[in-house]
């Protein structure tokens, strides 16, 4: 093995080194280089260890065949065509990875129209009672307010979200009509047993 | 080891760290964690004024799910959105009505889980995520504070609705604004001063205590009755055992007296047969005595009776032979009288008128002095008569009054008292029926039936006497000695003919 071939190893290991620490430490060396795009650490590490392990199979390839310069320039021409590649597609996993999606993260307008019951009752309208609404799987707790008095287990709609802890409900119970009122018989009614 | 075999070794093993490292690069939240990754530019908005503005969306929260971060151009935080014990205690707050009182409670708190909740949270507390315990303890217990000045200790007790709405509203205030969410608050102890919470509940200790004592007195009350009831049962069976001894004893008794009478009955009923006896004997004493009535007395009688009644009709019959005779002659006389009135003529006649009228004044004078003597004959005798009468009339009356008060008298007797009286009288009344024949020296029988008539009579007169002193006490003596004698008195008495024996006794003495 000669020189030439065991340097390009070395570059290569070093880079394997490199990934190793930062896998298993975390991201050593915040310098600026590791920064999103070509310089981050992850391109940069396939670059080199790309470029270093094909460069070194190429000159030892080739250590019979050509003399030190241009077996060097091959060896370089040979580690880059291998390493851009893996560079690229290290770059392009991050950044497909940096636009991947994250579950929504639940905001006061999420509230706006869920549904709940009434857990402690609404006494007055400037008193606050306490609502559980249930929204995309979460159970939560609010306190709650209400134009009318709601007595608990009432049904309600989330009407207004005046702060990040209370809500503004309306109710939703089925309130049966009003029986009709009864025409008044002329004859007052009689006792008789059907 | 050829280089290219190191080569194509180490090339594979790069492709798989530069893997790994680009995935260790997503950080995932745990469920109680939220990440906050900054470093992102946010969207930028430019308005009408053409004031630009940018908004919050390069700080990106992210709960419970799994986050690209990219190093040195990003930051992750985190915020532990787990739920904090907090224990909340104040002391001498004063309550609506002016009652100071000590309050602990212990309030759940964590970091709200909504997106602008974990932003202010983590704006306050993301590097001291220690505080927020303190920080809260003392918030909340201002906020207790104000709660427990706004409700009496009753409500604060017993409203949880009201108390819930305050811990809201204060909750609303202080917390919400650094984006933490009070779970719950609860109290786990209230004391007040002196001895307001032990009187709270001392009318129901009290109701508790009177209606316990009450129960306890109805239950007394009802076993007192029972047992009371009880005695009584057994006073009851008690008497009727009494009653029942007390009937044994009577019969145990009578039989006693019985047994005891046994003797002195046979002996009556054998003094009985002796007055029987003696009866007899007087019966035909009496019997005797009325013979020699009979023949001493009553036929001498008649037989005078007859004797003078026959001088009498023959006195009468003479009378009236005379009579006529006389009127014969007389209305010959007159007739001659007339024949020669009627010869003789007027003078005559005016002689014998004038006889007439002599005579008719004498008579009429003589009418009348009779009439006289008969009538004071007759006044003599009705005063006489009506003072026998009167007499009469006393005597009975007292007589009946003594009567009826010896009847009273032997009513009140028993019928033993009588029984022992009359067997004391009995022989009295023999000895007095017998006594005529005592008087006698010599008997001399003039009759058939010999010697049997003195005892009939004896046996009479003392008939007669029962008899009378029947009359006279009222006293069915004869039912009595027929009851001594164990046979019910038939009351039939064989009378005698005729009463009047000389020595019998008008009464029984009863106090001899």
């Amino acid at each position: 093995m000669d020189t030439m071939t065991l340097t390009f190893l070395v570059v290569g290991g070093l880079s394997l080194v490199l990934l190793l620490i930062s896998v298993v430490i975390g991201d050593v060396g915040h310098f600026a280089a590791d920064a999103d795009g070509p310089f981050s650490l992850p391109a940069l590490a396939a670059f080199l260890g790309g470029g270093g392990f094909a460069g070194g199979a190429a000159a030892s390839l080739l250590a019979d065949r050509l003399d030190d310069t241009p077996r060097l320039l091959a060896a370089l021409g040979v580690g880059t065509v291998v390493a851009l590649p893996l560079a690229f597609g290290a770059l392009r996993l991050m950044s497909g990875l940096m636009r991947m999606r994250t579950d929504e993260t639940l905001t006061g307008a999420g509230l706006l129209g869920s549904h709940g019951v009434v857990v402690t009752a609404i006494t007055t309208p400037t008193s606050f009672g306490e609502v559980r609404l249930t929204i995309g799987g979460h159970t939560l707790k609010y306190y709650a307010r209400s134009q009318h008095p709601l007595p608990v287990g009432t049904p309600v709609y989330v009407v207004d979200v005046p702060s990040e802890t209370s809500v503004e409900v309306v109710s939703t119970a089925y309130d049966p009509p009003a029986p009709p009122i009864a025409p008044l018989s002329d004859h007052p009614r009689s006792h008789e047993p059907d | 080891m050829s280089p290219v075999i190191i080569a194509v070794i180490g090339s594979a093993v790069l492709i798989v760290l530069v893997v790994l490292l680009i995935l260790s690069r997503i950080k995932v939240a745990g469920p109680n964690q939220a990440f906050l990754v900054t470093g992102a530019k946010g969207r930028s908005t430019t308005n009408a004024a053409g004031q630009v503005s940018t908004d919050m969306s390069g700080q990106k929260v992210v709960m419970g799910a799994s986050v690209f971060v990219l190093p040195v151009v990003q930051k992750l935080h985190k915020i532990d959105l787990s739920s904090r014990r907090i224990p909340v205690g104040i002391r001498g707050a004063v309550s609506k009505l002016g009652v100071k009182c000590d309050l602990e409670g212990v309030a759940i708190v964590k970091v709200g889980g909504s997106q602008d909740s974990i932003r202010a949270a983590a704006q306050r507390f993301l590097n001291q995520q220690s505080g927020i315990d303190v920080f809260t303890s003392e918030v909340l217990s201002g906020a207790l504070r104000s709660i427990v000045g706004r409700l009496s200790i009753e409500e604060i007790i017993r409203d949880r609705a009201a108390f819930a709405s305050a811990v809201a509203e204060e909750a609303e205030a202080s917390l919400t604004g650094q984006g933490l969410v009070l779970d719950t608050f609860q109290l786990q102890d209230i004391a007040a001063e002196g001895s307001y919470l032990a009187d709270l509940g001392r009318p129901e200790a009290a109701r508790v205590v009177k209606e316990a004592a009450i129960a306890e007195a109805r239950a007394q009350q009802a076993a007192q009755q029972e047992s009371l009831l009880a005695q009584e049962a057994i006073a009851i069976s008690q008497r009727q055992l009494s009653l029942k001894q007390a009937e044994i004893n009577a019969e145990i008794d009578a039989a006693k007296a019985a047994a005891a009478a046994a003797g002195p009955i046979a002996k009556a009923a054998q003094d009985q047969r002796v007055l029987q006896e003696q009866e007899k004997v007087a019966q035909a004493t009496s019997a005797l005595t009325e013979r020699q009535l009979d023949t001493q007395v009553r036929r001498p009688a008649d037989a005078d009776r007859y004797r003078i009644e026959q001088q009498a009709e023959g006195s009468k019959n003479a009378v009236i032979a005379k009579a006529e005779a006389d009127r014969q002659a007389t209305i010959a006389g007159a007739q001659a009288a007339a024949e020669q009135a009627r010869l003789s003529g007027e003078g005559e006649r005016a002689r014998r008128s004038a006889l007439a009228d002599a005579e008719a004044i004498e008579g009429a004078k003589k009418g009348e002095a009779e009439q006289r003597r008969r009538t004071s004959i007759a006044a003599a005798v009705e005063a006489e008569g009506a003072a026998d009468a009167s007499a009469i009339l006393a005597r009975g009356t007292a007589e009946a009054e003594a009567m009826d008060k010896r009847a009273k008298a032997f009513a009140t007797y028993g019928e033993a008292a009588v029984l022992d009286l009359l067997v004391k009288v009995l022989p009295e009344i023999v000895r007095s029926a017998s006594e005529p024949l005592a008087n006698v020296d010599k008997i001399s029988i003039i009759s058939t039936e010999g010697a049997s008539d003195l005892s009939k009579t004896v046996a009479a007169n003392v008939a007669l006497g029962l008899e009378m002193s029947s009359d006279l006490t009222g006293v069915d003596i004869r039912a009595l000695l027929g009851k001594l004698g164990g046979q019910a008195g038939t009351g039939t008495v064989d009378k005698p003919a005729a009463a009047g024996t000389n020595g019998r006794p008008s009464t029984i003495d009863i106090n001899h």
